[in-house]
């Protein structure tokens, strides 16, 4: 079955792909054009891009799980067959033999209703027709132990929605390489997962792939993960590839525009270590000994079994100050966010919303930017309409004066006048996302809220919004209180950081203390396991900038 | 624990459905002034039978009166009748369970396989054929069906009797009748369960494994697909009841359904009482073991419970 071709030196190819376009059939929609790339035994070949460009269509092409009826020009010849041209038998020995495939949110990848041990079995099955039960039930516990999961053989009883996301994207792992196969097609692995799972997702796949001498095609929008580990990195712009090749080459000059822009825009920052200007401006926000425990019904209440979203939570906000809270899924931060803005009330302590220091108001203006910005667009009303409706709610009655304000905010945030006559659909996720903001300042906030506000956009887009930040910080001296899961984001724009675990505040200091090495072990992992971090070694410590 | 407090509110729900019912049929007409024409009738022997069948009093004294009996296990004379209320319901309900029963066993023999096939094939010709057919077949009120039957069968080539109960050719055009107008609508639920099933990434996961396209169906879509479905079944079922009230008119078949109508029409209201109880009862059942048999077939409600 294998392809034996060598040239000159080079390894044996185990995927080569050649000219391939996918269209949907029907429909005159081209996803991907003129495709080329080859991926040879054991190397790591990263396939970059942002959302839309292209790469899942290109990965799920590969194994012909689209989930639509194509029409596929070009060939792709993954361990000696010709994909496209296999019979459904030959398929499906295909896909048992030849490729493996991870998936984004292995919570979904796995049966729900089923066990994790029914489902490694009715695939290892595939494998040992023969096999007894006890000898399936062996290689299904090596399997786990492979991908080193404690405490195997328990199990192997147990539910998918009973282990943590990293368990099961472990578990994902293992079912996908029962076959031992020559490619593993990882589909943004660890997008789903918390920060320090992530680092240890992506090194299981590394040590993985060294061990059998497997190929990995990685998926991902993260440049992050891409510069630590690839070996080969190609990048997907609209469909089209616009750059591949070694991936210390293009890391360290990019040639296309596209990828250019995009690795200055997810290089890092490494905040100044130096000395920390002491925080003297008016408080904005204080949260005083506060805790919230929420409990899913009333038997819970009474027997206190609940879950605690914040224990004893002390930290402020000031004028001009942008707080990042940070912290893994299900610290507590987004409960933090909703007290601030009232929507729940505490069960213990304080939060304390202080007289505001610039409108000489009695109680501080506080808005909120949310995660999704389409989702918090009304996608029926113009932008326009629905920015005049906020001032027209709160008393502008002259529409005039309603539109100078709003022009006045859109320049702000660095949007055109287009916009307004725009309705949300047709704006970018970008745009989209600036409005919301804009939305957000039209009251003239003395502090947003901006709950995950990059996670819904890519990384170019990223930029631009925390670059709207910066200059609204600069500009109008407003607080913002910034909650993330993205270090990257910290180091980039915050003044100050408070992290929390389990909803209790783990750490709160300057950000350009924040690397000094001297911070609690739970901080000091977050820290580690920020892709990119490992070219921190080699770059140089002077400049303190990573560039990835 | 849970079984219990379930037990509770179930015996609650059905004591709000008595009281609901007892209010609702007294203060929609007097049930005497239906069986007597007060212009040619005394006022004395309207008093005598108010006395007899328990209507004097404020409707306050009539309720409790009537809830100290159910909980003797006195449900009340038929006035139709003149028999005790429960037993003239206990004789029919037989023939209604069987209706019933067979009905539930066409619909799902018939709207299981069509709806996951139609779902398999969707936007193909089989999906829409099968989908043209269950609108056809959910637009039709249920009497329709019953009386195209009767022309074709009975009346064009004698080949079942259109009237009555006792062999098994009186069974087969009721069933028909009701099983195939539920078999049309339970069609369209399976087949978006299984559609919405189909869709769910752990099918794709398990094609990308190489596993067999029907042993993705038994082993992945259908569990999966069977949630919904678990919740809706026991619903239709309730709702044949329903149906049976016309379509045992139509057939003559001396079932509950057809008690309703003549107990209504003749306000027998002990007799009514008696049957909406004992439906209401049989949905509070049927509910609770769809609850139960939900946390086992979805391993996470099981969870939700324990924390």
């Amino acid at each position: 079955m294998t392809d034996k071709t060598i040239i000159g030196t080079r390894k044996e190819r185990v995927c080569t792909v050649e000219n391939l376009g996918v269209a949907i059939s029907g429909a005159d929609l081209r996803l991907v054009e003129d495709i080329s790339f080859e991926i040879g035994k054991g190397d790591y070949f990263a396939l970059v891009g942002e959302s839309g460009s292209g790469k899942s269509i290109t990965c799920h092409t590969l194994m012909r799980l689209l989930p639509f009826k194509p029409e596929i020009e070009g060939r792709i010849v993954i361990d000696g067959a010709d994909v496209w041209s296999l019979t459904p038998a030959q398929l499906r020995l295909f896909r048992r033999r030849s490729v493996g495939m991870v998936f984004q949110d292995p919570l979904a990848a796995l049966n729900p209703v089923r066990t994790i041990g029914s489902q490694l079995l009715e695939t290892l099955r595939l494998y040992y027709p023969g096999a007894g039960g006890d000898e399936l039930r062996e290689r299904a516990v090596k399997a786990l132990r492979d991908v080193h999961i404690p405490q195997p053989e328990q199990r192997l009883a147990v539910y998918p929605h009973q282990l943590s996301g990293g368990l099961n994207q472990r578990v994902m792992i293992a079912l996908a390489l029962l076959g031992n196969p020559k490619l593993l097609i990882a589909d943004e692995p660890t997008t789903a997962l918390d920060m320090s799972v992530q680092a240890e997702v992506l090194d299981l796949i590394d040590e993985l792939r060294r061990q059998a001498d497997l190929s990995v095609l990685l998926v991902t929008h993260d440049l992050g993960i891409v510069g630590d580990r690839a070996t080969h990195i190609a990048v997907m712009h609209k469909g089209h590839m616009v750059e591949q090749g070694p991936a210390a080459e293009v890391v360290a000059a990019p040639r296309a525009d596209y990828s250019k822009e995009l690795f200055a825009a997810a290089a890092v920052d490494w905040p100044d270590r130096g000395d920390t200007k002491p925080r003297e401006k008016p408080l904005c926000l204080s949260f005083e000994g506060v805790s919230k425990t929420f409990y899913t019904s009333a038997q819970d209440r009474k027997a206190d079994i609940g879950v605690p979203a914040a224990r004893d939570m002390s930290f402020c906000v000031r004028q001009g100050e942008i707080v990042a809270l940070i912290g893994e899924s299900g610290s507590g931060k987004t409960t933090a966010a909703k007290m601030a803005m009232g929507l729940i009330a505490p069960d213990s302590g304080e939060v304390v919303l202080h007289p505001s220091p610039r409108n000489k108001a009695a109680r501080l203006n506080v808005q909120m930017v949310f995660q999704h910005p389409r989702d918090s667009l009304d996608p029926l009303m113009s932008v326009g309409a629905q920015l005049h409706e906020v001032l027209y709610v709160h008393g502008w009655t002259n529409s005039g004066d309603r539109q100078t304000h709003i022009e006045k905010i859109l320049a702000d945030v660095g949007l055109g006048l287009h916009v307004l006559e725009r309705r949300p659909t047709f704006l970018s996720g970008g745009e989209a996302q600036r409005v919301v903001i804009a939305r957000a300042l039209l009251l003239e906030p003395d502090m947003l809220i901006a709950d995950e506000p990059l996670s819904a956009v890519d990384v170019r887009i990223q930029k631009h919004i925390l670059e709207c930040f910066q200059r609204l910080r600069e500009r109008l001296d407003i607080a913002i209180l910034l909650i993330t899961h993205d270090l990257r984001v910290v180091f980039e724009i915050a003044d100050q950081v408070v992290v929390l675990r389990h909803g209790e505040v783990v750490e709160d200091v300057p950000v350009a203390l924040f690397t000094d090495g001297k911070r609690q072990p739970y901080t000091q992992m977050l820290i580690d396991a920020v892709p990119g971090k490992k070219s921190l070694a080699d770059a140089d410590r002077e400049t303190q900038v990573v560039s990835l | 624990m849970m079984l219990f407090s379930r037990l509770f509110r179930a015996v609650v729900s059905l004591w709000l459905i008595v009281t609901l019912v007892f209010v609702a049929l007294r203060a929609t007409g007097d049930p005497i002034l239906a069986i007597f024409n007060p212009d040619d009738t005394t006022q004395a022997a309207i008093d005598a039978y108010r006395e007899q069948w328990g209507y004097t009093g404020t409707i306050f004294q009539q309720y409790l009166a009537y809830v100290v009996n159910v909980f003797r296990g006195d449900f009340g004379i038929s006035t139709m009748s003149n028999r005790d209320a429960f037993a003239v319901v206990a004789e029919r309900l037989p023939a209604t369970l069987q209706l019933v029963g067979l009905s539930a066993v066409v619909m799902l023999v018939i709207g299981v396989p069509l709806g996951a096939l139609a779902a398999l094939n969707a936007g193909g010709r089989l999906d829409r054929l099968v989908m043209a057919g269950s609108t056809v077949g959910f637009a039709m009120p249920n009497f329709v069906l019953g009386l195209v039957l009767i022309l074709v069968l009975s009346v064009t080539f004698h080949m079942l009797p259109s009237n009555g109960i006792g062999s098994w050719q009186h069974l087969v055009m009721p069933v028909l009748t009701i099983g195939l107008a539920k078999a049309a609508m339970y069609m369209r639920f399976v087949r978006s369960a299984v559609l919405d099933a189909l869709k769910l990434q752990c099918v794709t996961s398990a094609r990308a494994r190489g596993l067999g396209e029907f042993q993705i169906f038994l082993a992945h879509v259908a569990p999966n697909a069977l949630l919904p479905l678990v919740t809706i079944t026991p619903l239709l079922v309730g709702a044949m009841v329903a149906a049976g009230s016309v379509v045992e008119s139509v057939f003559g078949w001396p079932g509950v359904g057809r008690l309703i109508v003549d107990s209504v029409a003749q306000r027998d209201l002990a007799v009514l009482q008696v049957i909406i109880m004992m439906v209401a009862g049989l949905m509070i059942v049927t509910n609770l073991l769809v609850d139960l048999a939900y946390v086992r077939l979805d391993p996470r409600t099981a969870a939700a419970r324990e924390h």
